[in-house]
């Protein structure tokens, strides 16, 4: 147990440099142009009341943007995600404190001293700089600090708009159920708060008491924060190698330079197919000699996150999940184009691998009960669409607001009187039941065949396919053992094993393992005969 | 010389005066003290000859030039001033405050260094001890002789001086006093010296004028007042004096 626990947080320690070093760059980086902005314009703001009013409302305003809102207005504001977008959320965000300290600085010096500085014979700049921005310090400082510790806090939210933060830790753990890289991200982030607004002090007090040496050893202690990421990475605690990886086949014959650190984690997203197939990887790779983990039940749109992070090692996703949910696709290609374009996309953008398909797809179907079906003579989506109109439909709860449903809606004309979204179990009852005449269901879903509906063609082939597929992080594609061991599940598992499997889940009450060791039997019968599963792909 | 013509100020807009066509003249390395009740308008005429305020009307002359055709900074650096309430700048050394002039004025750091240390010698502040300090590690004594040098590090031929000698104990203030007669006398400055006490102005002035709500009601030298007040508001500041000078007399009468 401990040395499970250290291990875990030993692998924390990989991905540290990186995302650290992208944490300080965006908050240093938006402190330093932050007060390269705000200083003058509190200068040119302080004497003028209205100026001060429309600058302090505008930046109040923006402050009270929750940070998410504002990262993400950033993100369309400037069509872009990654660190631009982030940045320039931060440094909006760091205006306020800095802007409102630099006026009330300014604003509060005795009179007096501003008479005797034109007094003395100072122009404006000579007051400015000798006399009114060196009184002001202590406040502004003030302001600077109370900005790192927002600035800090806000970048760690910065990961749902493409940023590497620290905050990468905070969300996979969030939505992986991982405590440990959580606290770890949250104490980085702590610790990283506390010691910028310690060196910010620290300057402050240097530059009140007039202190060269404090001021220097400071001003080193902050280039030392800045190049800390450059400095752990050289220390490789642990470090996994950056990984390039390539496709297939020639993945098997790179060696892992740790082959004995072959532990790998297993995921899968919240439904039946998923935990079986999960279950049904481990155990291949258990098989093969391999440390396993399994992640259940993940948000079927943070899979593919926590293998791009590092945080999962291999899941089943769906070629029409990535063309839609991540290449953000309108227009459909055939099987094999789609298959290919995905994985590319996958290597490419996310260096993440496929290995290849599992020979069944998950496509959402129109169901409907046979007899319904055969009364209102409906075989299609075309014929469908002719009576919709008087026709309620039900899909689950993310369906009616897919692009896939916009897409299909409009290629038919599909107009139903109602559209209800409902929880997926309870939708093939009610289609049997005739609460809902139409459904639109999973492919693979055991209870098509129980409740024997029909099965309505899309002959426009409007509805995207979900071709499964095996993605891998690069670490387990350049294991040749692992990759051995997944192997034989390409192309091994057909559609109607695959139904079959599902509805001994769902309707006869068979576990997840017992699903997972029919689908295995099944292989082995398939490997022993020679052949492949019955293909899907018909192209 | 300094020379004010019919010169007036109103702070708004003309409804009421703080000075009110105020005539006077002062001679090259003559001290002018300018005396009357708070808000009379003292501080708002010295203020009018450094352009620290502009007049509402009439014209003021330093040196013979009319300071409205003068650029306000450099006219300013001409001129020593002497804040009412000191005005040190709070984060500069004693140093940095003395040598503040030389500086902006773009002297070199060693000379002006050099000018400050010289300065701080002869209000009698030994540079070694005082250099160093902040203002707010100073006595109320300490920090008038702190600006007083301030405004000497310009060589000005012109002094303005606001109540330089406010809030101190009589000891201090008694020293400081004859410390300024002593350097006005050696250095040859004009000054106009804003004060509340008759007997400070009977001291150290060579002219008197006495303000009251913004006019000048009585302008001489020393003797000419105490020979002849002119009018019951000089007389009652003269009673001042003569009557600390009488109570002494009789103190020493009955010690003999
Ligand atoms: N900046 C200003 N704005 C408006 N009114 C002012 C300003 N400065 C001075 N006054 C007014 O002008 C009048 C003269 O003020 P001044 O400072 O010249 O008085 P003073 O004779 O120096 O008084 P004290 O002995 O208290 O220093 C006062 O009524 C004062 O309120
Ligand atoms: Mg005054």
């Amino acid at each position: 147990m401990d040395s499970d626990l250290l291990s875990q947080i030993a692998s924390q320690f990989d991905t540290l440099p990186s995302r650290l070093g992208g944490h300080i760059f965006l908050s240093l980086t938006a402190l330093f142009v932050g007060i390269v902005l705000s200083v003058p314009l509190g200068v040119w703001a302080a004497p003028r009341p209205r100026v001060e009013k429309t600058a302090l409302l505008l930046t109040s305003v923006i402050q009270t943007i929750p940070s998410l809102a504002l990262l993400a207005l950033m993100v369309f504001a400037w069509g872009t995600i990654g660190w631009i977008p982030a940045l320039i959320a931060l440094i909006l965000y760091s205006l306020l404190p800095m802007l409102r300290n630099t006026i009330t600085g300014l604003q509060g010096i005795d009179p007096a001293i501003l008479e005797a500085a034109d007094g003395v014979g100072m122009n404006r700049w000579q007051a400015l700089w000798l006399v009114r921005l060196p009184l002001a310090m202590p406040t502004m400082v003030a302001g600077i600090r109370t900005a790192s510790v927002w600035v800090v806090g806000a970048a760690t939210i910065a990961q749902p708009v493409g940023a590497t933060s620290l905050g990468n830790y905070i969300f996979v753990g969030l939505q992986t159920f991982n405590p440990v890289s959580l606290l770890f991200g949250c104490f980085f982030a702590a610790l990283l708060a506390l010691t910028l607004d310690g060196l910010l002090h620290g300057l402050e007090r240097a530059a009140r008491v007039r202190n060269l040496r404090l001021a220097g050893i400071i001003g080193c202690g902050l280039l030392l924060l800045a190049f800390s990421p450059l400095i752990l990475s050289q220390f490789k605690i642990l470090g996994r190698p950056n990984a390039v990886a390539v496709p297939g086949e020639d993945l098997a014959v790179q060696d892992d330079p740790q082959q004995n650190v072959s532990k790998f984690v297993v995921g899968s997203k919240p439904f039946t197919e998923q935990y079986i197939l999960a279950d049904l990887i481990a155990k291949r790779l258990r098989a093969g000699g391999m440390e396993v983990e399994v992640k259940d039940g993940m948000g079927s749109a943070t899979t593919l996150l926590a293998l791009e992070t590092g945080e999962l090692d291999c899941y089943v996703d769906y070629t029409g999940t990535i063309w839609t949910n991540f290449m953000k696709k309108k227009e459909l290609l055939t099987r094999a184009e789609i298959l290919i374009e995905a994985s590319a996309y996958l290597l490419k953008e996310k260096q993440i691998v496929c290995l290849g398909t599992l020979g069944f797809s998950n496509d959402y179907v129109f169901v409907m009960s046979r007899d319904r079906a055969e009364q209102l003579g409906i075989q299609d989506l075309y014929e469908l669409a002719k009576q919709s109109s008087k026709l309620k439909a039900g899909g689950d709860i993310e369906f009616f607001d897919r692009l896939e449903w916009r897409n299909v809606k409009k290629v038919y004309g599909l107009d139903f009187e109602e559209c209800i979204s409902m929880d997926s179990t309870l939708m093939y009852g009610a289609v049997e039941s005739g609460q809902i005449d139409v459904a639109v269901a999973y492919g693979t879903d055991g209870r098509i065949n129980r409740y024997d509906l029909a099965v309505l063609d899309d002959p426009a082939v409007a509805l995207p396919p979900y071709d499964a597929m095996l993605v891998v992080s690069p670490s387990l594609a350049r294991n040749h053992k692992a990759v051995a061991a997944l192997r034989p599940l390409l192309q091994a598992i057909g559609p109607t094993q695959m139904q079959i499997a599902n509805g001994m889940v769902d309707e006869q009450g068979a576990t997840v393992e017992e699903a997972a060791e029919y689908l295995e039997d099944s292989i082995k019968k398939q490997e022993m005969a020679g052949t492949t599963a019955e293909p899907s792909v018909e192209e | 010389m300094i020379e004010l013509k019919q010169v007036s100020k109103s702070w708004d807009g003309g409804q009421s005066f703080a000075v009110k066509e105020l005539s006077l003249k002062v001679e090259d390395g003559a001290v002018l003290a300018l005396l009357g009740r708070s808000g009379c308008g003292k501080s708002t005429t010295v203020k009018m000859i450094n352009r620290l305020v502009d007049p509402t009307e009439g014209e003021i002359l330093v040196d013979g030039v009319n300071v409205m055709q003068q650029d306000p900074v450099a006219l300013r650096r001409k001129i020593g001033y002497v804040f009412q309430g000191i005005g040190l700048f709070p984060h500069m050394t004693v140093l940095e405050n003395v040598g503040i002039i030389p500086r902006i004025t773009g002297e070199e750091s060693a000379a002006y260094r050099k000018k400050a240390d010289e300065l701080l010698d002869l209000v009698h502040l030994p540079a070694q001890e005082f250099a160093a300090r902040m203002p707010e590690q100073l006595s109320g004594g300490q920090r008038q002789r702190v600006g007083f040098a301030r405004a000497l590090a310009a060589d000005p031929s012109v002094m303005l001086l606001d109540e330089p000698f406010g809030a101190l104990d009589p000891v201090t203030r008694d020293s400081l006093q004859t410390e300024f007669k002593s350097l006005q006398r050696k250095l040859g400055f004009t000054a106009v010296m804003v004060t509340h006490d008759m007997a400070e102005a009977l001291l150290l002035a060579d002219q008197i004028a006495v303000m009251k709500e913004g006019l000048l009601v009585r302008i001489g030298t020393p003797a000419e007042l105490l020979a002849d007040p002119g009018n019951d508001y000089v007389a009652a500041l003269l009673e001042t004096p003569r009557r600390h000078v009488q109570l002494l007399r009789n103190l020493e009468n009955r010690n003999a």
